[in-house]
């Protein structure tokens, strides 16, 4: 959730996606949904020669899961915050996770104790 | 899905996973990318040009989807597809 967060912020500036199958598109970041699906804005492709399939598209829809890299503008991006709110993100799941794990060894303990009256 | 809402009933090029792009006016879509394209045709890219092969309603499986792409119908027209010379897509590689 946190980097559907973090591209929401950079929606209306310019990136480079490059896909999984070795296009890469430029264009303004117009938005972006939960599965990371962009959909971008007055786009160009570079190498356009070698690859002409996009010629006469403006706007594009690309899906989240033939993302290879997103290249971003160094100016618009504070890596310290985005390092910070990760390293959170990754405490809180570690905390989630011992807690289901403690929830689910106590209702082990429960069954068997009562199997044993 | 409101993403690609302002896609409908447009004409829209569909990249797919195998690497091949399909043309068509796009008539419904759902949260998993599913598409449905109504009169599409493919363009074949080779060394003649591009070869243009009519389909008719295409049902293009979310999963086979990369790009869909708003045509520009002034600039498509513009194009001589005789002239444009490339090699075939290359398929998504996970």
């Amino acid at each position: 959730m946190l980097f559907f967060s973090f591209y929401k912020s950079l929606v209306g500036k310019e990136i480079t996606v490059e896909l999984k199958n070795d296009l890469s598109i430029t264009g303004l970041l117009q938005s972006v949904d939960q599965f990371l699906n962009i959909k971008l804005k007055d786009i160009k492709v570079n190498e356009e020669d070698k690859y002409p399939y996009m010629i006469s598209v403006k706007n594009c829809f690309i899906r989240g899961s033939v993302v290879r890299y997103v290249h971003l503008p160094a100016e618009d991006v504070d890596v310290e915050t985005l390092q910070d709110h990760s390293r959170l993100e990754a405490r809180e799941q570690k905390k989630q996770n011992k807690q289901h794990q403690e929830q689910k060894s106590s209702t082990a303990t429960t069954a068997t104790t009562s199997t044993t009256v | 899905m409101a993403m690609l809402e302002s896609y409908l009933k447009k004409q829209v090029l569909v990249l797919t996973a195998d690497g091949r792009s399909i043309i068509g006016t796009l008539r419904g879509i759902d949260q998993t990318i599913n598409v449905v394209l109504e009169k599409c045709h493919e363009r074949v890219y080779s060394e003649e040009g591009i070869e243009v092969i009519p389909l008719g309603v295409h049902l293009i499986k979310g999963d086979d989807v990369a790009v869909i792409g708003e045509v520009d119908d002034e600039l498509d027209k513009k194009l001589n597809l005789k002239e444009i010379i490339a090699e075939p897509m290359k398929p998504i590689v996970h």
